[in-house]
């Protein structure tokens, strides 16, 4: 909540909104592309979603007139780029190893890697921190919850 | 009536059924404070201890878990603005602000108080009109369901703050991931990527990286620690007068869609929430309050989703229908006990009808005895600085949505989820209507589809049947509703602005 | 040291490979992986046997669900996985069915696997509302005067049930039209509510309706009378002879496992379903304990992958 400010809704921000959306429904539309669409009464599986692109496109550029036009100021954020980054890779360390290594390996670097998104962590207070959170993981998953999960690899 | 209700209790008191009754929603709530830990994955698990139960006790146990963990969701979408069950997401978006405001403790205690009664309203509906409204939801079929979505939709698509464009518009998108999976009526796969997708992508991988995921990576950098008073005296948590009186008419419309919703197989718990948020939203007069801790907002769909969670035995216990998965797994207990759910149930077997019935009751009484106590606990959560609390609900996120069917596309996607939701407020896009086209979009195209089918593509089917038409009317009548107010409204800025400049123009 | 490593690893192999010896089988726990969600029939009749067989082997037999593409992906992971009899999994009738209906499959329905035994077999079960019709041969004449205008509902495009009622257009000449629904409980919701005049499930959704009065039991979809219902006619003694569905669940493990580890297996297994409780669970579910050998488990599901390929082909069915 602290990181907001109030500011100009900034022009760059006003060109790549609009257009986003429409990229996402011109993606669907490629790839629904060879779906058949059917009729109205006999729908086809494709019939959905060259309404729903066809439709995001259009509002995907009606909002980028109207951003283009807009003189309103809005509450923006600073981009976090440093969480942005180290939260994903906690959740992709997690995800490589949960699998082939088991919980309490893929517990213990993601909050490891996680924490390090905040710059007041030294490394052993990373280390006690993540030992601890994964213990207390361990101990809900696994001894309170007896989740099928395999705690050591396989 | 009463006479049945007393036998019900009378089940329900003795010493071991209402340990089972209390175990039940004890562990239910502990689920659904864990994102993504679903009751459904409690339930499984518990499945065999079932068998060595008898069936009343199984029932109460199961069915405890069920309508616990709607209660438990609420908290940490307040505290943490993560949905702990898919029906409290629309709970984020008023819950957490106030709580961001240091009036965590009043939210939590709003919450149980909306959650108590909206449960106790559903079973009271459960014991008065079951079977009528058993016999109103077999009245349902695909037309009906494609208008009630249809109207939900419509009321529905100013559910954010921005401009309805832009609502509609991510509402889209979430109708746009709905149709990740196999298509319903002919089976062709539809953006399935890799075999994972295969059967759609979750609610609770949506649901927690739109909401949780983004309000990490919000927040995770910050060096001073947040500040937040915590106020937990009297005073501060009670509602005031004033606030009480803001609650009631919200609690009971919600308590109402709740009920209704709920007793329809095809619809649960999650839309039930929406619904009673939209509607407050589309009633109130300061709609400009909402999305910002305003109290309507906030006990409706509590309300709603607690009430839903009840009414959604009607059809389990009547018609030995199941409506989801959890429902599945309590008729699955039933018949294992050798016990044959359905309209016989009522008269072969009144001890568990009414003592399942009771049970609710009961539970639900022990649910708000344990949570206010709770609330003080729950509130210190808030003062572990946050760059100390925010790696384990990273950790939360992963193997609740992991554990909720061991998919690593699941985890991936809820990033991938977390990351749209982070940057998409650079662009003014809101979270909210993605979720809602999320669920509803799916149903709209299902139904519809399977109208067209079973009336040859005769549309009059929408206005010949009588539920149909009313909810068509209805539609019709909201979008007239709108559209003149939205010029009464203009008109009225437009005077009240000249009425301004008059004087300092001349 | 990396040398030593790369040494001692043929030597660690080799002490695993021995402990694959069924004498020491099983030293930790067992995966029981099913390739559907929480809740459903396949889910409950893992639970019903891993919980004596946990007992049986001393180690926990503990139910995983991977769900996706109708048991796919589960199937996908089983196949893969070390064929060291720690990994097993629960197969349904829609591993045959989904050998027929997806274009292709990332493991071979049949070479892939080390099948084990069956568990239960049931059929499905024809039914309409009460006093909707006078008996199956009603019906059938019913939609062949009037074809196009009957509706089946049914629990899903590619399920069981569903091809089960393409088979019966194609055998008996009718021409119905097949409603998807969600589910089998969707499904009997909408026979209810009269929107569909037919639905073919298993009997853990008819026979709550049955025993309410509110439908009746038209047919049975196996070869001979079930024994739970044997007042039902079956369909191949009243309008299409020879017609023979029972679907099933069983047990398989990935292609490779040691005979004497999945002769173990397969004698706790055995073992678990000769309890009259487990039993009388199974029975409950509307499936007739059925244990077998492998041989019989693999055969038989080589033969529903020939019948519906064939009628998957015939009715027009869209793959995937």
């Amino acid at each position: 909540m602290q990181n907001t400010e109030r500011t100009d809704f900034s022009l760059w921000r006003r060109i790549v909104g609009g257009p986003a959306l429409a990229a996402f429904g011109a993606a669907m539309l490629a790839i629904s592309w060879s779906y058949p669409s059917g009729s109205v009464v006999q729908m086809g599986p494709g019939y959905m979603p060259h309404l729903v692109s066809g439709t995001l496109i259009f509002f995907g550029l009606a909002i980028l007139v109207s951003d283009l036009r807009t003189t309103e100021t809005f509450e923006s954020e600073q981009p976090q780029w440093r969480a942005l980054i180290l939260i994903s890779a906690a959740v992709i360390i997690f995800v490589t190893l949960i699998e082939p290594a088991g919980l309490v390996p893929a517990m213990f670097c993601a909050v490891a890697i996680s924490k390090l998104a905040n710059k007041q962590s030294g490394p052993l207070s990373i280390v006690i921190y993540s030992a601890a959170v994964t213990l207390a993981g361990w101990l809900l998953f696994i001894v309170a919850l007896g989740l099928p999960l395999s705690v050591f690899g396989r | 009536m009463a006479e049945q209700f007393l036998l019900g209790l009378s089940v329900v008191l003795q010493p071991h059924v209402l340990m089972y009754a209390f175990f039940g929603v004890l562990l239910g709530q502990v689920i659904g404070v864990l994102p993504g830990v679903g009751a459904i994955t409690a339930i499984s698990l518990l499945l065999p201890v079932t068998f060595y139960l008898d069936p009343t006790s199984s029932v109460i146990l199961l069915a405890g878990i069920y309508y616990g963990s709607q209660y438990g969701g609420a908290i940490a979408s307040i505290l943490l603005n993560l949905p702990g069950t898919p029906s409290s997401v629309v709970t984020c978006l008023e819950g957490y602000p106030l709580a961001q405001s240091g009036r965590a403790g009043f939210a939590l205690l709003v919450t149980a108080i909306s959650s108590f009664i909206g449960s106790m309203f559903g079973v009271l509906i459960v014991v008065l009109a079951a079977i009528p409204m058993a016999a109103l939801a077999l009245k349902f079929g695909a037309p009906e369901y494609t208008m009630l979505v249809a109207l939900g939709l419509v009321a529905a698509s100013l559910i954010s703050s921005g401009s309805p464009i832009r609502a509609f518009s991510m509402a889209l998108v979430g109708i746009a991931l709905g149709m990740v999976g196999s298509d319903a009526n002919t089976g062709q796969y539809r953006f399935v990527a890799t075999d994972a997708l295969a059967d759609g992508i979750s609610l609770v991988s949506l649901a927690m990286g739109l909401f949780g995921v983004s309000e990490i990576i919000r927040n995770a950098s910050n060096v001073e620690t947040r500040k937040i008073d915590i106020k937990l005296s009297y005073k501060d948590l009670l509602p005031t007068r004033a606030e009480l009186r803001s609650m009631v008419s919200p609690v009971g419309r919600g308590a109402s869609i709740g009920a209704f919703f709920g007793a329809l197989p095809g619809t649960g718990a999650a839309i039930a929430a929406f619904m009673a948020y939209a509607l407050e939203r589309r009633i109130s007069r300061t709609p400009k309050e909402f999305g910002k801790g305003h109290l309507p907002g906030l006990c409706a769909p509590e309300s709603a989703n607690n009430a839903a969670a009840q009414t959604s035995f009607i059809p389990t216990l009547t018609l030995g229908i199941p409506g989801d998965a959890v429902m599945a797994l309590i008729i699955g207990a039933l018949i294992l006990n050798g016990i044959i759910p359905g309209p016989r149930l009522i008269v072969d077997e009144p001890q568990l009808f009414w003592g399942v019935i009771a049970s609710f009751f009961v539970g639900n009484i022990i649910l708000l005895i344990i949570n206010i106590p709770l609330i003080g606990l729950w509130v210190r959560l808030l003062s572990i600085p946050y760059h100390r609390l925010y790696p384990a609900i990273v950790l939360l996120i992963c193997v609740g949505v992991y554990s909720h069917r061991s998919s690593v596309t699941d985890v991936v996607l809820t990033l991938v989820f977390g990351l749209l939701g982070y940057v998409m407020k650079w662009f003014r896009f809101e979270p909210a209507p993605v979720l809602l086209g999320f669920v509803l979009g799916p149903m709209l195209e299902e139904n519809f589809r399977r109208t067209m089918l079973l009336y040859s593509g005769d549309f009059t089917v929408f206005v010949t049947r009588p539920i149909s038409a009313t909810l068509v009317f209805c539609g019709v009548a909201l979008l007239v509703f709108t559209f003149v107010s939205a010029i009464v409204s203009r008109r009225k800025t437009l005077k009240s602005l000249k009425g301004h400049s008059g004087p300092f123009s001349v | 040291m990396l040398k030593k490593l790369m040494l001692a690893l043929p030597v660690v192999a080799m002490m695993s490979g021995a402990a694959l010896g069924a004498d020491d089988y099983p030293d930790r726990s067992i995966r029981f992986i099913i390739g559907f969600g929480a809740g459903g029939n396949a889910d409950t009749v893992a639970r019903i046997v891993a919980e004596p067989m946990s007992k049986d082997l001393g180690q926990p037999v503990v139910v995983e669900s991977k769900p996706g593409a109708g048991g796919n992906v589960a199937s996908d992971f089983v196949s893969k996985s070390d064929p060291d009899g720690y990994t097993i999994q629960l197969m349904v009738g829609g591993h045959a069915v989904s050998a027929a209906l997806y274009k292709s499959q990332p493991f071979d329905p049949l070479d892939d696997f080390t099948f084990i035994s069956t568990i239960g077999q049931f059929p499905f079960f024809v039914a309409a509302q009460a006093g909707a019709f006078e008996s199956i041969e009603d019906l059938i004449a019913k939609a062949k005067a009037a074809p196009g205008t009957l509706k089946i509902g049914h629990s899903g495009v590619g399920s069981t049930q569903h091809l089960t009622g393409e088979l019966m257009d194609l055998k008996t000449g009718a021409d119905f039209i097949h409603v998807p629904y969600k589910g089998g409980a969707a499904a009997a919701t909408a026979l209810l509510g009269g929107e569909v005049d037919v639905v073919i499930d298993t009997g853990t959704v008819m026979t709550p309706q049955e025993a309410a009065g509110s439908f009746d039991i038209l047919a049975v979809s196996s070869a001979v009378r079930w024994p739970d219902k044997p007042d039902v006619p079956t369909l191949s003694e009243t309008v299409s002879p020879d017609f023979d569905i029972v679907s099933w669940t069983g047990v398989g493990m990935p292609a490779g496992v040691p005979a004497e580890v999945a002769d173990k297996l397969r004698a706790s297994l055995h073992a678990a379903m000769a309890d009259p409780d487990v039993a009388a669970r199974i029975s409950k579910l509307g499936a007739k304990p059925s244990p077998s050998s492998g041989e019989e488990m693999r055969a038989m599901v080589e033969r529903q992958i020939g019948l519906w390929k064939t009628v998957v082909d015939a009715a027009g069915v869209q793959k995937r």
